[in-house]
């Protein structure tokens, strides 16, 4: 329940984000909007997926891989010399709303999606998670 | 028998952090119940200390001690009400969790937000240095190619050149002055999470997490690179350490192991694992010179003390590393290759430069560098005694000792601008405070025999001996919250700034044409905020060695602007001996020489303009 609510929140977070990138709204909270979204909502979704049991370390996870994602999109354009920050900024606001809305899904729903993923990745890698003992 | 047992089952699952079966229950004492509502009383009794004694400072009130003369004592009560709270809680046989981190949050607030509370704007020249590259990029969509250094790192500058541009601002100046605290509160949580993965998250994993807030004295938490870079590692090393370390790095078991164990967990979470770091060591190869470097080294130090399971995870971040060095910081080593590896090994020059270098200046200036160099020491004696006492406890010391010196490695390879030592400090806190909280903890421990958990005969002790015990470690943790509240605010006469200041230096950008020059006596300006790789910016000081004759300095070099303040006022007689009022001197000698005039003067920071343009045969200086 826990787990939806954040990402309810960080989605609402996330389209205002990139609503008053788009709209260009003139106001001074658009600034902690926008440091608030790249330090909360990118990561997030994406460290949501570890479902680490303690919250410090989930949401550091969450605040690194948000900076980091941020900081390679604009890294990447700068060293390519396609600089278009308003469109990277929506762009990223889409991806990630994308990405929380499966945290938003019942939680029976969201554990079947969590369980055939993983399913997925331990067939595909061939090993058994918990069997392994020390030699 | 049994109670080899239970002091076994204690020790592996980290002995501080569950009841001692032989504690009674918590509702059978009084102190208990006093407790559940003494605690978050002190700590709001700790934040109403901390508003109430609360005052707006200026740079012009403060002497070569700096910010701590200037605070109330009221305001200083609060940081012992605080410790003592928290204390109280991790001596509850159930510490509440959600209370103690309300608390930490608490103390972060009280002890990083003091600054940006009392001071009138964002401190430290280079943050608004930092701004002046953002604005760059932000402007421009590019770095300034052979300008400075830090521009072949510029990952954090396009980070939030992307952000002002989104958030369609001109600059990020609104986001100065908070920044400490909520990077040093972002660091703090990266130290929780790590050391939980090492300890149990329980009183000494707390303990670890204070005692990284009350020592974190080296004030790289500003708006900069390495603060931000610094939380990326600290994600990095406890994901790592949860997901990729086996056995734990303070588990009991042999020294040495012979294969490396997989960690518990699914493949999937560890492969996910993976990328995640991988994903912050790459953003983190752009963005700082030295960062990536020591998440590479550490993770090298568990992959050859067999603990870390993924052995090319240490190889990949440090490939990326030296790839962005080699092809992204071309520009940085190109022609001054020397200057990058010609102090490889030199130790003593880093020496000098990091430590004896810095003793310059007054009485006061050296009694903070003493501060600093005693904080550092305690915190180093208290992770030797941690040390000592894993081992007496059977459990792994070495590689944590290992992990916290290795830092200190980076002094045979650069001197690093003479900052090396407080580089190599922070770098050493997150495994440091852990052997440091050890010690500490074992002092909250009713005997010596429970130090090395040895079964003691003796009965728990009484609430009141429990009480009693707590004196010593509120002592210890409050000189160090203290001792580290003067050290942050120990440079405050120089390096903090009034609205004024940057009134006047807002006020050169305005009426400087294109190619003119601004020029400070010394660095204690908000300058190259704008207009950067536009207008010429820069400080008299290398220039000027000593500050000796320094109006000649300045009609040799012959700035269109130059500002004069009262933080390089303070600079000048607190580093370099100058004599009460020399920047008054100086405008008058300036303006009696007929060459500039005072065009703004507020609250004693002022702007000097050029009245007389410089004759053909009159090179400028540089």
């Amino acid at each position: 329940m826990t787990r939806r609510i954040t990402a309810g929140a960080l989605l609402v977070l996330s389209l205002l984000t990139g609503l008053s990138t788009a709209l260009d709204l003139d106001t001074p909270l658009r600034l902690y909007l926008v440091v608030a979204f790249v330090l909360l909502a990118p990561g997030w979704a994406v460290a949501a997926h570890l479902r680490a049991d303690r919250p410090a370390l989930e949401w550091v996870t969450a605040v690194g891989l948000g900076v980091a994602l941020a900081t390679l999109l604009a890294q990447t354009m700068v060293s390519a010399r396609s600089w278009h920050p308003v469109g990277a900024m929506i762009v990223l606001t889409v991806l990630t709303a994308a990405a929380l809305l499966p945290h938003l899904l019942p939680g029976a729903a969201s554990a079947a999606v969590h369980h055939l993923a993983s399913g997925v990745r331990a067939r595909r890698w061939g090993t058994d998670p918990d069997a392994k003992a020390s030699p | 028998m049994s109670l080899r047992l239970a002091v076994a089952t204690a020790t592996l699952t980290g002995p501080t952090d569950t009841p001692s079966p032989v504690e009674p229950p918590r509702r059978q004492f009084q102190f208990p119940v006093l407790r559940d509502w003494a605690v978050p009383a002190s700590a709001g009794a700790a934040l109403v200390l901390w508003c109430v004694g609360l005052r707006p400072v200026t740079p012009g009130q403060l002497g070569s001690v700096g910010l701590v003369t200037a605070l109330s004592p009221v305001l200083l009560a609060s940081y012992p009400v605080l410790l003592a709270a928290v204390l109280i809680e991790l001596t509850a046989p159930r510490p509440r969790q959600r209370l103690l981190a309300a608390c930490t949050a608490l103390g972060v607030l009280l002890v990083y937000g003091l600054q940006p509370a009392s001071e009138q704007t964002a401190r430290l020249s280079a943050a608004w240095l930092h701004v002046g590259f953002i604005r760059y990029i932000a402007d421009h969509g590019q770095v300034l190619p052979a300008f400075d250094a830090r521009f072949s790192w510029p990952g954090f500058f396009s980070l939030f050149a992307l952000v002002s541009r989104a958030a369609g601002v001109p600059d990020v100046t609104p986001l100065l002055q908070w920044a400490p605290t909520v990077l040093a509160g972002l660091a703090t949580l990266g130290i929780r999470a790590l050391v939980s993965n090492v300890l149990d998250p329980g009183r000494t994993a707390w303990i670890a997490t204070w005692l990284f807030v009350l020592t974190e004295w080296t004030e790289q938490d500003y708006f900069s690179p390495q603060a931000t870079t610094y939380v990326l590692m600290l994600a990095a090393l406890a994901l790592t350490l949860r997901y990729l370390v086996a056995p734990r790095l303070a588990a009991v078991g042999p020294g040495v192991l012979r294969g490396r164990v997989v960690p518990s967990g699914t493949p999937g979470q560890r492969l996910a694992v993976q990328g995640a770091v991988l994903l912050l060591a790459l953003a983190l190869a752009p963005s700082h010179q030295l960062t990536p470097y020591v998440l590479g080294g550490l993770l090298l130090i568990m992959l050859l003390a067999r603990r870390l399971w993924a052995g090319w995870l240490p190889w990949l971040v440090l490939l990326l590393a030296l790839g962005w060095f080699s092809l992204g910081a071309k520009d940085f080593w190109q022609g001054q290759l020397q200057m990058v590896i010609g102090g490889f090994g030199d130790v003593s020059a880093s020496f000098n430069q990091g430590v004896s270098g810095r003793f310059v200046g007054d009485a006061g200036r050296q009694l903070i560098l003493l501060v600093r160099v005693g904080l550092a020491g305690a915190v180093g004696a208290l992770a030797l005694a941690g040390g000592w006492l894993l081992r007496c406890q059977r459990r792994l010391g070495w590689v944590l000792g290992l992990l916290a010196a290795a830092p200190f490695g980076l002094i045979a390879l650069q001197s690093y601008g003479g900052e090396v030592f407080l580089r190599c400090y922070l770098f050493s806190l997150p495994f440091a405070v852990i052997l440091a909280a050890v010690a500490v903890e074992a002092l909250l421990r009713p005997s010596p025999d429970a130090w090395v958990l040895r079964p003691s005969p003796k009965l728990p002790p009484s609430p009141r001996r429990r009480a009693l015990r707590l004196i010593p470690v509120l002592a210890l943790l409050t000189g160090l919250g203290l001792g580290t509240v003067m050290a942050r605010g120990g440079n405050d006469a120089y390096t903090s700034f009034g609205r004024a200041d940057v009134a006047a230096v807002d006020y050169a950008y305005q009426h400087a044409r294109t190619g003119q020059h601004i020029e400070a006596v010394t660095s204690d300006v908000p300058l190259s905020s704008a207009r950067v790789g536009e207008v010429g910016q820069s400080t008299l000081e290398t220039f000027c060695p000593g500050l000796v004759h320094v109006s000649q300095c300045v009609l040799d070099t012959h700035p269109d602007f130059l500002l004069v303040t009262p933080s390089q006022e303070n600079d000048g007689r607190i580093y370099y001996d100058l004599p009460a009022g020399w920047t008054s001197a100086l405008v008058t000698e300036l303006t009696a020489s007929g060459r500039y005039r005072v065009v703004f003067d507020q609250d004693g920071s002022q702007v000097l303009a050029r009245v007389v343009p410089p004759t053909p045969n009159e090179p400028r200086k540089e």
